[in-house]
């Protein structure tokens, strides 16, 4: 805004820029959703219009409609609710494991000589190339999928707790020492919870990634789950089908942030989140 | 009327004989941290101790405190040999080092949980401290809810909850904008008259050094090495209107003085 419509505004009474900055903070809020409407209108438009051949690029519309038919079906929910439980599973059990090797690693110098060295030299393994072994061994079913989304969920949180719990300030650990406290009370008093903001970030990474890991699971060979009906429809060339399931990861995606923000918020009060929006 | 001098005679609280202090540097090189130095604090004696950065004066702090072992001779507490940390030292840190996911009133009460003290005992006298400095409505506070200086009053409480014979302070105003610093040595000296403890602080200025002390230890880096003992003989209690006496005057400037001889000498040293 210019400076002198402002002087022009703000000239008679302090109600005008009230409505002046309700009306703002409207189009603040407005903006990103109205952008995304244009988008899609646009879309929808643009595929309608130059017949866009509805194998590379279905309208918004039809992809509604695959949405709602396979909401309605109950086919979504049900390999939805499966791939959930498995990405679920394999994020519990990295987190359990991250953070107990993680704080293993950070408090014995004798576990952080052995094992440290090969885990950063894991790390720049890519997780997923092992998908394939891993439905070798832990066969067709359930447990591959857990399995490679625990592995690809694991490092996220490994790193972070090693990190957090190495981020403890001396002075704290000197109170504790002055205090001549035992080792396991300076972790559960001081560094634990220190470490707290470094660990949540560590989690929120591995929710996204143990979806992921879930997903590249059934790719590989798999009879049900989210990535089974992609696959599925993919080679249906159901289009609106795949987009629409895109749409529900999406969509899970979010919810999993939110409630991870949520937790942080009431579980590391006295640190504000940052957003993780690394992966 | 002043109160009366502590005394030297008896058993020294702290006694520091020929202590050297010898770290390695990253690159290997020993650097020699403190030098020699050779104390002696007094039941209830309020000792500062001022020099430049880099003089060993935290090394000195930190020695006492049992946080580090001397390189060579000898450090009692109470005519024992300094075996480590022991609660009979408060400490309070250059920044108030305040857990910030517990309340106030919890971070005061820290070392009575660690030291798996009575909390029914020592919870009153946690709100008692609390009070002395002020704070008494904010024990459900967060520190992150306070201000510099009112982390620093928690963190004066929380060393002294547990009733020990002597306080270390290392610098623990030196964060704090001015007028909060003065308001807080104030608090300090009330304190200490009230309670009698030895106290040792380590500042880098020299009027809270001559405002605070009964002697002030001077100290020159490179290698930290002690140079002059200065005993304060002004009047107490003190209000700030001392600061512009003249005797406090001269006391600051016979510090200065040394601590600018010691600085001089630093050049000649770098050529020899």
């Amino acid at each position: 805004m210019s400076g002198a419509q402002n002087a022009i505004v703000a000239a008679p009474v302090g109600a005008t820029s009230h409505w002046r900055r309700l009306w703002r903070a409207i189009i603040d809020r407005a903006v990103s959703p109205l952008f995304a409407v244009l988008l899609i209108v646009y879309w929808e438009f643009h595929v309608r219009y130059f017949a866009v051949e509805a194998l590379l690029l279905p309208p918004p519309s039809h992809i509604a409609i695959a949405f709602w038919n396979g909401m309605a079906s109950g086919l979504f929910l049900q390999h939805f609710a499966i791939t959930i439980y498995r990405a679920l599973s394999g994020f519990a059990i990295a987190s359990l494991f991250g953070i107990a090797l993680g704080a293993a690693i950070s408090h014995f110098r004798f576990v952080e000589k052995t094992v440290y060295p090969w885990v950063v030299a894991l790390q720049t393994v890519p997780k997923i190339a092992i998908a394939p072994l891993i439905l070798v061994w832990c066969g067709y079913g359930s447990l591959s999928k857990v399995v490679t989304a625990a592995l690809v969920a694991f490092f996220p949180v490994l790193v972070n707790t090693i990190i957090g719990l190495k981020s403890c300030e001396q002075s704290k650990l000197d109170l504790m020492r002055s205090l001549r406290a035992s080792r396991w009370l300076t972790f559960r008093l001081v560094e634990l919870p220190n470490a707290l903001p470094f660990i949540f970030a560590g989690l929120s990474v591995a929710a996204v990634f143990s979806i992921l890991g879930a997903l590249v699971g059934e790719f590989v060979g798999s009879k049900d789950g989210i990535g089974f009906l992609i696959l599925d429809a993919n080679y249906q060339l159901n289009i609106p089908r795949v987009f629409a399931l895109l749409i529900l990861l999406g969509l899970y995606g979010i919810i999993c942030h939110l409630a991870l923000q949520f937790a942080h918020k009431k579980l590391v009060f006295w640190n504000e989140p940052k957003d993780v929006t690394s992966a | 009327m002043s109160t009366p001098s502590p005394q030297h005679a008896g058993m020294p609280v702290i006694e520091l004989a020929a202590v050297s202090k010898t770290f390695s540097s990253a690159a290997g090189e020993p650097v020699r941290a403190l030098d020699n130095a050779s104390l002696r604090v007094g039941a209830g004696e309020f000792i500062t101790v001022v020099g430049a950065s880099g003089c060993g004066k935290t090394t000195l702090l930190r020695l006492i405190a049992g946080l580090e072992r001397c390189t060579s001779g000898a450090i009692k507490i109470h005519g024992a040999h300094q075996m480590g940390p022991s609660e009979q030292i408060g400490i309070v840190f250059q920044d108030p080092t305040l857990l910030p996911w517990r309340t106030v009133l919890e971070n005061v009460l820290l070392p009575v949980q660690v030291l798996k003290l009575d909390r029914t005992v020592y919870r009153p006298r946690a709100m008692a401290l609390l009070k002395t400095v002020g704070l008494a409505e904010f024990q459900n506070k967060y520190p992150h809810e306070l201000s510099g200086g009112m982390r620093q009053r928690v963190a004066i409480a929380r060393a002294l909850v547990h009733d020990p014979a002597m306080l270390l302070m290392d610098e623990p105003f030196g964060a704090l904008d001015a007028l909060t610093r003065d308001q807080l040595n104030l608090e300090l000296i009330d304190i200490w008259s009230a309670t009698r403890k030895t106290v040792l602080l380590i500042t880098h200025s020299i009027t809270e050094s001559v405002f605070l002390a009964d002697r002030v230890i001077v100290m020159s880096p490179r290698p930290g090495r002690v140079v002059e003992e200065i005993a304060v003989d002004l009047p107490r209690p003190r209000s700030l209107a001392i600061i512009n006496s003249e005797v406090f005057g001269a006391h600051v400037a016979r510090i200065r003085a040394r601590l600018s001889d010691g600085a001089a000498r630093l050049p000649m040293q770098a050529t020899a």
